[in-house]
């Protein structure tokens, strides 16, 4: 009897489509959002997350339709990220499709909005999503606005704050290692899943399916991942296979048992 | 006719999508008067113990829930933290805060309390899918013993009376991954987010209506 680990396939959602950035900073189109969904659908992935990446700027109000759609179709459960600045736009994601909101940009104004939205729907409904870049304790600096802002605070420091704060789980992404295939910061993992006693999901970087077993090693709970599912012929369920022969709890879905 | 109460901070719409889709014909409850055109109640719940029970209470839903099962033996179906409304009191925080019971709906006796009382080294809250061994109650029918299922939570509920738990998960110790004193039932995991297993657990509490 073990709780599993999660491999969590993530849609980043820019205008009409769908689209894995490198780096944060250029577009890739990949297709329309819906398809993708379906599919991830269909594979019974464990969990999916849903962001917008320039909710920075546009706010949420403007996509609580399209959230709605993925919501209804979702079978699995679902976070929800992207311009979320008041306990207002988290509880109106919450209501349209969103089984869990990340909040990125505004809690660095408002530590507190973190507070609020765990208070009122439990910090279970709460992530708390941190961009880093830089390689190492002396460089790392914490990043907003999909990577467009510094904001000159320690990763570590920032989730023991947002942790005390109530958030439920952390969504660490290493935007120098986004897009690039190259495997994980394990670094950044390792320090921040022993600073704090939430669960951790590492982003940033699968290329292959070694690479999520070195990040579980370092202490991750949960893996987020896009370009790989997008780019290769290389699924959920067969990283979580090769998980499950080294020696990882890993759920397999009902259909491919 | 299957009442789904609306505790006002959840997400209904997959839920509502599965059971539409399983022959149910759910309808979105919006005053606690409508409970007695419904054959059952489905009570979802994310969000806290304390708000939701204010909101059952200030809103004469306690009574009609209570109508409904007690007096007129009709099935109730509480799913996370509308598993745990089901309970006698919750808590919030951890024992040793000076905190207060919270009244539940009282259909089955037990209390709700964080899972840090009982898992003092995991990582919280208790977020993923986790194993579940059940007694074949109807409602596992189809179901394989120690199959997942989809938890996302940080409280539990323990029951009075332990024939009352009808399958458990595990986080260190176990605990109660559902419950039922007679028409009133409860799964601590979310069903509606549980891909195909998790539609089994509502077609068998669709069928048994």
């Amino acid at each position: 009897m073990t709780l599993k680990i999660r491999i969590i396939p993530s849609l980043l959602l820019s205008g009409p489509g769908l689209v894995k950035g490198k780096s944060f900073s250029s577009d890739r189109r990949v297709g329309p959002v819906m398809p993708a969904l379906r599919v991830y659908n269909r594979r019974e992935v464990d969990e999916l997350l849903v962001v917008n990446v320039l909710g920075f700027q546009e706010g949420f109000a403007t996509r609580i339709q399209s959230l709605r759609e993925i919501g209804t179709e979702a079978f699995v459960p679902l976070t929800y990220g992207g311009g979320i600045r008041s306990l207002d736009d988290a509880s109106l994601a919450l209501r349209n499709g969103a089984d869990k909101i990340a909040v990125n940009s505004a809690a660095y104004r408002d530590p507190g909005l973190i507070s609020k939205v765990a208070s009122t729907h439990g910090s279970q409904a709460v992530v708390s999503s941190i961009d880093v870049v830089g390689t190492g304790p002396e460089s790392w600096t914490c990043v907003s606005s999909s990577g467009r802002y510094v904001e000159n605070k320690d990763p570590v420091s920032w989730a023991r704050e947002v942790t005390d704060r109530g958030a439920g789980e952390i969504l660490l992404t290493s935007v120098d290692r986004d897009g690039t295939m190259q495997g994980f910061d394990l670094n950044v993992i390792e320090a921040v899943s022993t600073a704090v006693d939430i669960p951790v999901i590492a982003s940033g970087g699968a290329g292959a399916v070694e690479h999520f077993l070195a990040a579980l090693n370092a202490g991750a709970s949960a893996l987020c991942a896009a370009s790989i599912f997008h780019f290769t012929e290389i699924t959920p369920s067969e990283v979580k296979r090769f998980l499950g022969a080294n020696g990882v709890p890993v759920r397999l879905p009902h259909s491919e048992e | 006719m299957i009442g789904v109460i609306d505790l006002g901070c959840n997400n209904l719409l997959s839920l509502i999508k599965a059971i539409s889709d399983l022959g149910g014909q759910p309808r979105v409850l919006s005053e606690s008067k409508e409970v007695t055109q419904c054959e059952a109640l489905i009570l979802p719940g994310v969000g806290n113990f304390q708000s939701s029970s204010d909101f059952l209470h200030a809103h004469g839903w306690v009574d009609a829930i209570s109508s409904h099962v007690s007096t007129h033996g009709k099935p109730i179906f509480g799913i996370c933290l509308g598993m745990q409304l089901l309970a006698t009191e919750g808590y919030e925080g951890l024992s040793g805060h000076s905190n207060q019971a919270i009244p539940g709906l009282n259909l089955i006796p037990g209390k709700v309390l964080h899972l840090r009382e009982i898992s003092g080294f995991s990582r919280l809250p208790h977020v993923g899918w986790n194993t579940v061994s059940h007694k074949r109650d109807p409602l596992f029918l189809g179901i394989p013993d120690d199959s997942d299922f989809y938890f996302v939570h940080n409280y539990f509920f323990e029951p009075q009376d332990l024939t009352s738990s009808i399958a458990t998960s595990s986080l260190e110790n176990s605990f109660s991954a559902a419950i039922r004193n007679g028409p009133a039932v409860g799964v601590q995991f979310h069903p509606e987010k549980s891909s195909s297993l998790g539609r089994v657990v509502l077609r068998n509490f669709v069928n048994s209506i």
